[in-house]
């Protein structure tokens, strides 16, 4: 396995609370034209995060500008490439709840609770989607 | 429902459906990490027949296998867990002589993932000399869970033990 390139692992995480606290709201807001709006951006910055890795997503400017000062050094580096992944996978639950909402009203709040616990069971414990999902994924798509 | 049309409603159940999720977790964790030791299959309508374990060759790895054990590491590139895993296995590699790391990407081996019926990363499998998976675990491991793993599983005059100078290294460490 390649030797991981090394981010601060608390990068990533920040990040999830950050995406968790946005979906927490747009689910609070139910159906209302404003929790669309919000899932869109939480969709958006995970678009960010999965293009360019979480040190080039907003989440992870956010970090560096004003949380790691405060921060002791980190004492691991990990891979970027998780964290990268569960951007993607997010985005894609934020998109599918965006797709469905003008059929089905109540994708939006669906879609952002889905995302919300993977977001903050991540920013909470830690939990690494990609370990759980990566493969159950692959299977759905027939590989 | 009612309390899904209310935002009150709403934050409450995001507040249960957070704790539900996050007990839920931390009770499947506790299985992380744990060896469960492989019985034997026994084969249908057969039941004289000898039982069959599954069993992984040097071909199915493209690596030789370890003369007296191999850990056979599954690790994904998505996977936060399996570096530090991969750490703990090799040091182990090379301080017991005869017991093989191999860290295979499921990416690379899509056969021997559906074979194995591997559904997580990291999954460790600790096979015999002769491929024979005698137990498996999945999630992070600890150093003592494996070393555990090693003196339980494999038959008496079999154990992976130490070289006398690798332990001596360990415990001065």
């Amino acid at each position: 396995m390649p030797e991981p390139t090394g981010i601060d692992p608390r990068g990533p995480r920040f990040g999830a609370a950050v995406s968790a606290v946005l979906l927490a709201v747009a689910v609070v807001l139910g159906t209302a034209p404003v929790a669309t709006a919000l899932l869109a951006l939480a969709a958006a910055l995970f678009a960010v995060g999965a293009a360019r890795g979480p040190q080039g997503s907003v989440q992870g400017w956010a970090f560096r500008r004003w949380v790691r000062p405060r921060l002791a050094p980190p004492r691991v580096l990990e891979d970027p490439a998780p964290p990268r992944f569960a951007q993607a996978v997010g985005l894609t639950v934020g998109l599918a709840g965006l797709a469905l909402s003008p059929a089905i009203p109540a994708a939006v709040p669906v879609a952002a609770a889905v995302a919300l616990v993977a977001a903050f069971l991540n920013a909470a414990f830690g939990f690494c989607l990609g370990c759980e999902t990566y493969l159950l994924l692959r299977r759905l798509r027939g590989a | 429902m009612d309390l899904l049309a209310t935002s009150g409603g709403r934050l409450a159940l995001i507040a249960a459906l957070l704790a539900a999720t996050s007990l839920a977790l931390l009770l499947a964790r506790r299985r992380d990490g744990v060896f469960r030791t492989t019985a034997p299959a026994p084969r249908a309508g057969r039941t004289t027949a000898p039982a069959r374990r599954a069993v992984v060759t040097a071909a199915d790895l493209g690596r030789p296998l370890g003369a007296r054990a191999t850990l056979l590491q599954l690790s994904a590139p998505t996977c936060a867990t399996c570096p530090q895993v991969a750490r703990v296995l090799a040091a182990l590699a090379d301080e017991r002589p005869g017991l093989a790391h191999v860290e295979v990407d499921v990416t690379d081996a899509p056969g021997l993932v559906r074979r194995l019926g591997v559904l997580r990363t990291p999954t460790v499998l600790l096979l015999g000399p002769d491929g024979a998976v005698l137990a498996r675990s999945s999630g992070a491991v600890d150093r003592a869970a494996v070393v555990a793993a090693l003196d339980d599983t494999l038959r008496p005059g079999r154990e992976v033990r130490p070289a006398p100078d690798a332990e001596e290294v360990v415990l001065s460490a």
